[in-house]
């Protein structure tokens, strides 16, 4: 019953934001504020920054509302929601990155094996301790893992937004998965 | 023991549920942001309007004013006036009578005897100064005054127009002297030139009311219209920071006045345009020393170890799109004009490339167990680009050029440049780009 009301109230929302209400509006960017501003750290790594990306997240969000649209199950919606206005976070991430860098390659990627590393069953990983594991990851690895495996762009969409190619992307990220397990287990073992 | 995919499934799952604490004053900051985009936008729609307004208002300012000849301006206001005093008589002959004609003296002696007839002028003997009451002692101008109103006695009429025009003749100001044979005669010599015949059908289609009710209207008003329009075929061939871009296309030009003119039309335009990165590839020995080197000297295995960095040299974009302008031509003597406008010009194709600059670090191990020998290996190659470009790219236009006739037509010669609202695509790349407009009117 709780996700039903939860369905309306946020179809409610979409819809007074499409009509420009001012009200609905900032309902919709305080209960959204805290996922995207998880997101939008993951990408800048400073909560100053984080916030102006929010905010020019905001106004792509709410540009682009009318063009929302989810045909799975109606308890699904939230999740979706949830998951296209972090695709756009992290869009509006990237523009930035590239805006203000070119991303530099460092790595070789003429070889590459993977490796499946056993891990250990994770009882409690904290928020904080992913964010010191993935942080430990090369930039353009954090850059892939946080695309592929958060967001859900796929190799063909990060290897356009890159300007890499889709094999490169696969690469990146076999090698980030094989270092974040590494890292993890040589955590356990350190505990 | 698990494999990673539990594990990057609690990650994906404990990211995706955090959810950071509300930032007091976020809302309110970015309302802030919005504002300042929306004026920011406002003050680019004013600047537009702005600058078009300013363009009208300049072309009605130095509108030449028509200023009407002064003869055909007595007539108009010379009301055609129906004799009172003769019911049932020829109007067309009264009428010819006491029609206006151009003399050869002037218009003076047209307007006199058609004011006296409308303002019964008997109280204005100061009119005629005494030095022509001297030299014309016969002529009692206050009686003949008195008599002319409702006057369609012909014989009365050519008497009285003799006499107005010897009045004029003899006063000019700038000229005292009177002639020896008005003096005489007490007729002027412009009397004794031929009258000019009027045709009859010509009288009465110019003073007949009736007449011109049926009097067929002339083509001219059509052909003033058409003139109002101009067409050309323009090619404009231009350089940016780039390799030439080449714009073709059909304007049509709608003359506002002998001054200013307000033109549009459709044009293919093929713009390439490009943004000079200029930074260098992050030193690969230095990379190397971290990565490459030290693994080299704990292992001492006999191989290469490439260690490589990669850098964006430059980036490319050709633009392919139709492009709509709006400008307004002031035009000088000789041909000249200043042309400035606007642009809308519709994407139809886009090719973004880069070129990347490639350094790579390669080390040799010497043989003889000496340090290993380092070498950078600098490359360069390029990758498309799959992004696209959509929406409208606007331009700011001026130019200024010659019309030179050219047979029946008009050749246009005019250098431009172009100024484009904002940036273009994620990279940011400036349009500006200036060239010759080459056109040909007809």
């Amino acid at each position: 019953m709780l996700v039903r009301n939860k369905e309306l109230t946020l179809e409610k929302l979409i819809e007074g934001c499409i009509k420009k209400d001012f009200r609905s509006e900032e309902l919709l960017y305080k209960t959204y504020f805290g996922y995207l501003s998880g997101v939008a750290y993951r990408y800048t790594k400073e909560r100053n920054e984080s916030v102006e990306l929010i905010n020019d997240s905001f106004v792509r969000i709410f540009k682009k509302l009318d063009s929302f649209a989810f045909n799975g199950p109606p308890d699904e919606k939230h999740k979706a929601f949830k998951g296209w206005i972090g695709r756009i976070t992290a869009n509006v991430a990237i523009d930035r990155i590239r805006a203000k860098r070119a991303i530099i390659y460092l790595e070789d990627i003429s070889s590459d094996t993977q490796t499946d590393i056993a891990v250990e069953t994770p009882d409690s990983l904290s928020y904080q301790d992913i964010l010191t594991l993935i942080g430990r990851l090369p930039d353009i690895q954090q850059l892939i893992f946080n695309m592929h495996e958060i967001e859900g762009f796929s190799h063909e969409e990060i290897a356009v937004k890159l300007n890499i190619p889709a094999s490169t992307s696969r690469v990146y990220l076999t090698r980030a998965k094989t270092k974040l397990a590494a890292l993890y287990n040589r955590n356990e073992h350190a505990r | 023991m698990k494999n990673q995919k539990d594990l990057f499934y609690e990650i994906e799952n404990v990211l995706h549920a955090h959810e950071d604490a509300y930032v007091p004053g976020a809302w309110e900051e970015f309302v802030k942001k919005k504002k300042r985009r929306r004026s920011i936008l406002y003050i680019r729609l004013l600047a537009a309007a702005a600058v078009l307004l300013f363009m009208g208002y300049a072309a009605w300012y130095f509108a030449p004013v028509k200023t009407e000849d002064p003869q055909t301006k007595a007539i108009k206001k010379t009301p055609y006036t129906y004799p009172k005093n003769h019911e049932g008589h020829d109007s067309l002959i009264a009428g010819r009578a006491v029609v206006p004609q151009k003399n050869d003296r002037g218009n003076l002696a047209v307007s006199i005897p058609l004011t006296v007839t409308k303002q019964p002028a008997v109280n204005h003997p100061v009119l005629i100064p005494k030095a022509i009451e001297e030299a014309l002692p016969g002529i009692n101008k206050t009686e003949e005054t008195k008599k002319q109103p409702g006057t369609n006695n012909i014989a009365e009429v050519v008497k009285l127009r003799k006499d107005s025009i010897a009045v004029a003749t003899a006063y000019q100001p700038s000229n005292n002297r009177i002639d020896p044979a008005v003096a005489a005669t007490g007729v002027p010599s412009v009397v004794k030139t031929e009258p000019k015949r009027y045709e009859r059908g010509a009288q009465r289609l110019n003073y007949d009311s009736l007449a011109n009710l049926n009097k067929p209207k002339p083509p001219a008003t059509n052909e003033k219209k058409a003139k109002n329009l101009s067409y050309a075929l323009m090619l404009s061939p231009s350089v940016g920071n780039q390799k030439m871009n080449f714009g073709t296309g059909v304007e049509v030009a709608y003359n506002i006045n002998k001054n200013f003119s307000v033109s549009s039309g459709i044009a293919y335009a093929y713009v390439n345009a490009g943004s000079n990165r200029g930074t260098a590839p992050r030193d690969a020995v230095q990379n190397f020393s971290l990565q490459g080197y030290n693994t080299l000297a704990s292992t001492n295995s006999p191989s290469f170890s490439p260690s490589s960095s990669q850098s964006i040299k430059d980036v490319k974009l050709a633009l392919s799109g139709l492009e709509i302008p709006l400008n307004f031509q002031y035009k000088t003597t000789g041909g000249f004009f200043l042309s400035a406008g606007v642009s809308a010009m519709s994407v139809i194709g886009n090719d973004i490339s880069y070129s990347y600059l490639n350094s790579r670090a390669v080390s040799t191990p010497s043989a003889n167990g000496l340090a290993s020998t380092i070498s950078v290996v600098t490359e360069e190659s390029t990758q498309k680009s799959n992004e696209k470009l959509t929406g409208y790219v606007g331009f700011y236009t001026l130019s200024a050029g010659k019309k030179i006739n050219f047979g029946r037509g008009k050749l246009n010669f005019a250098p431009f440049i172009k100024i484009p609202f904002s940036r273009v695509s994620s990279e940011n790349i400036q349009l500006i780009h200036g060239g010759v407009q080459l056109g040909f009117g007809f």
